[in-house]
């Protein structure tokens, strides 16, 4: 059943729907993901040094 | 405008409306599938791999889209200084060069079945290759050049007369005898498609562009906080000052 699928997709055109539908899925969540990270990232470090600019004027006071 | 293009300001009100624009990309992207393969109905001579066409056209029209954005905030960035400006030209050019990447990928995957070629020395597709190019260039300068003042000076030098270009890929479809077809929406005459192919069509134009604000929103942010750590990191190594 499942071979017949594949074989009926990949001698028709279907071949190419389905690649551009999982090419931009995987796109989109790439561009996604990376953009999300990068903001998470960012938001870490700075809590990070928050703290240390804190702890430094405490001690500084 | 200018308030509004505060950074603090800008982190709290996209912090309110983030979630609304994510609620809003899924709500049009399932929309936009179901109508593109549930509801449109097969074309007469393309049959079903017409629906290409429902991420290959957003996917274009982000990529122009993608860069006015740059070319306009390098342009405020560059006249008036404007410290957001420069910010949301770096953030959109990541975005708009995936886009520009997936234009050229799924019209690559509709040229073969249409027209019995992955790849034509056309003049859209040869320009949207151009502008693929123009992206990466603009990222490279940002990334290359340590002094972000200098970088942005250039950069924005680079994204205002690329926009050239973007005007190229709009009329060359007029301008030269090209295999890609003209326009279908963006027309004088009204779009060339009716019913619920078009209903579909501008769902999927309407998710990819809710889509592009929500990374574009995490991007700017992003660059914002990454500019808060340089300065803490400044402040800490001078001891406090």
């Amino acid at each position: 059943m499942m071979a017949e699928f594949m074989q009926q997709i990949l001698h028709s055109n279907d071949i190419y729907i389905l690649s551009s539908y999982v090419a931009t899925a995987v796109v989109l969540v790439i561009m996604a993901l990376s953009s999300w990270r990068s903001k998470k990232n960012d938001e870490n470090d700075l809590r990070i040094l928050e703290k240390q600019l804190n702890d430094l004027s405490g001690k500084q006071n | 405008m200018h308030k509004f293009a505060n950074p603090a300001r800008f982190m709290r009100l996209s912090k309110i409306f983030l979630p609304w624009f994510m609620g809003l990309t899924i709500l049009l992207f399932a929309s936009g599938l179901y109508y593109a393969f549930f509801l449109a109905p097969e074309d007469y001579q393309m049959g079903n791999t017409y629906r290409i066409i429902y991420i290959h056209v957003p996917a274009a029209y982000m990529a122009q889209f993608g860069y006015g954005i740059i070319a306009v905030a390098s342009a405020v960035g560059f006249i008036w200084k404007h410290p957001l400006a420069d910010q949301a030209a770096r953030a959109t050019a990541p975005l708009g060069a995936g886009f520009t990447a997936l234009a050229l990928l799924t019209g690559s995957l509709w040229g073969k079945p249409m027209w019995g070629t992955y790849w034509i020395w056309d003049a859209r597709l040869t320009s949207m290759l151009v502008l693929f190019f123009i992206y990466l260039g603009y990222m490279a300068v940002w990334e290359t050049i340590e002094d972000q003042a200098k970088a942005a000076k250039i950069a924005a030098i680079v994204a205002m007369v690329g926009i050239i270009n973007v005007v190229i890929i709009k009329f060359s479809v007029d301008w030269w005898n090209t295999l890609h077809q003209p326009a279908t929406l963006m027309r004088l005459d009204g779009p060339t498609i009716g019913g619920d192919m078009l209903t579909a069509l501008i769902l999927m134009i309407g998710a990819f562009n809710m889509f592009f604000v929500t990374a574009l929103i995490w991007r700017i942010q992003s660059l914002i906080l990454r500019r808060r750590v340089r300065a803490i990191r400044i402040q800490l190594g001078g001891g406090l000052g």
